[in-house]
């Protein structure tokens, strides 16, 4: 059984390592930044109209050109993120500041 | 014949490097297919999230998915101090999840069937949960061996359940993907080669050979649903002791 055999464990767990960093480098700087600007964009932009509403404006002349640009509206008018070594810094930065929020919290609860 | 159903799994070192005598870091397939996993991911961000759009299409909405239900998870167990950990959670959950659905691809390996890299992430998440009681809590966090309101007299015997209880984390997480992985592909292997006995036997059973045939398909259903499912309680599971050494129970 190849799951058992000891000598290849140092390497897997090696590049593991390695990589699940360069995954959560990736994503904490990079993507999850972006995707969660996408959202709160979209939903500050967002006016809910119901259904009937929107069938009946996309026929009309107004509401079509309304959803041709709200359809246009790409990632310009979303800020790009920072680079790379920013966003870092913020990330771990909020992390030890809710962190220490957290502990204090608790130590005062327990007391 | 019980080599080749494991034959699967075999790790070949592809660059071997050993840089201090017998430390064996060699690139090998393992390795390939979690850089495979990386290059999705960034793949997917490149085409999608880097020029998103306000009314997304398929992928970029998948990908939004993913965020809003790992975002929710996270928010459900751990509560608002949940946001810390919330890159670590959706990272796994991704990492882990690619890796497992591009492993279910015949001819692929998946290197979350191997018990070192999960044994290594479950003991990792182990050692960080109980850091992270122990630097929140100091010496509070051992109350958590005792739950609240029981009886002084039952609690020898409770220290010690919960002490094994808090162990076998470290041990559960990772045996728990990895024995499902390799169960889903061995069952892979084994009704194939069935299969493959089947059809070059002539005459009836080529003709019978097609219904374990349509199994392996039923299978295949399964197991993608089996690769995702276990990623799923992989991080639910990591999120509710990373809440538990928060918040003590």
């Amino acid at each position: 059984m190849p799951q058992l055999s000891i000598e290849t464990f140092v390497t897997q767990y090696f590049w593991l390592v390695v990589i699940l960093f360069v995954f959560y480098y990736i994503s904490a700087a990079i993507i999850i930044p972006q995707i969660s600007a996408i959202i709160k964009t979209r939903n500050k932009l967002s006016v809910v109209p119901s259904s009937k509403d929107l069938s009946e404006s996309s026929n009309t002349i107004l509401g079509k050109s309304i959803l041709s640009q709200a359809l246009s509206i790409k990632s310009s008018s979303i800020p790009s993120t920072a680079n790379f070594s920013t966003v870092f810094k913020k990330v771990n930065k909020n992390w030890i500041k809710k962190f220490k929020r957290t502990s204090k919290k608790t130590v005062k609860k327990n007391k | 014949m019980t080599n080749s159903i494991f034959e699967q799994f075999e790790i070949f070192r592809i660059v071997p490097i050993h840089p201090f005598g017998n430390l064996d870091i060699s690139i090998t397939n393992s390795t390939i297919f979690m850089a495979i996993a990386v290059g999705i991911f960034y793949l997917l961000y490149k085409i999608n999230i880097a020029n998103g759009k306000l009314i997304p299409e398929r992928w970029q909405s998948v990908l939004e998915l993913t965020y809003e239900f790992i975002h929710n998870m996270v928010k459900d167990t751990i509560g608002k101090e949940g946001a810390a950990y919330f890159p670590l959670i959706f990272t796994l959950f991704v990492f882990i999840g690619i890796m497992n659905l591009v492993g279910i691809i015949p001819y692929t390996f998946t290197p979350t069937a191997h018990i070192a890299v999960t044994f290594g992430l479950s003991l990792t998440i182990f050692l960080a949960v109980t850091f992270i009681g122990l630097v929140t809590h100091k010496a509070d966090f051992f109350s958590m061996f005792l739950p609240a309101g029981s009886p002084i007299a039952l609690a020898p015997f409770l220290i010690i359940i919960e002490f094994i209880s808090h162990g076998i984390k470290a041990i559960s997480l990772g045996v728990r993907l990895a024995a499902n992985l390799t169960a889903g592909h061995l069952l892979f292997a084994i009704l194939s080669g069935f299969t493959w006995k089947l059809l070059i036997a002539g005459s009836y059973f080529s003709l019978i050979s097609i219904f374990p045939f349509l199994i392996i398909l039923f299978i295949t259903g399964l197991e993608i649903a089996v690769a995702v499912i276990q990623v799923y309680v992989f991080c639910i599971l990591t999120s509710i002791y990373i809440n538990d050494s928060i918040h003590l129970h």
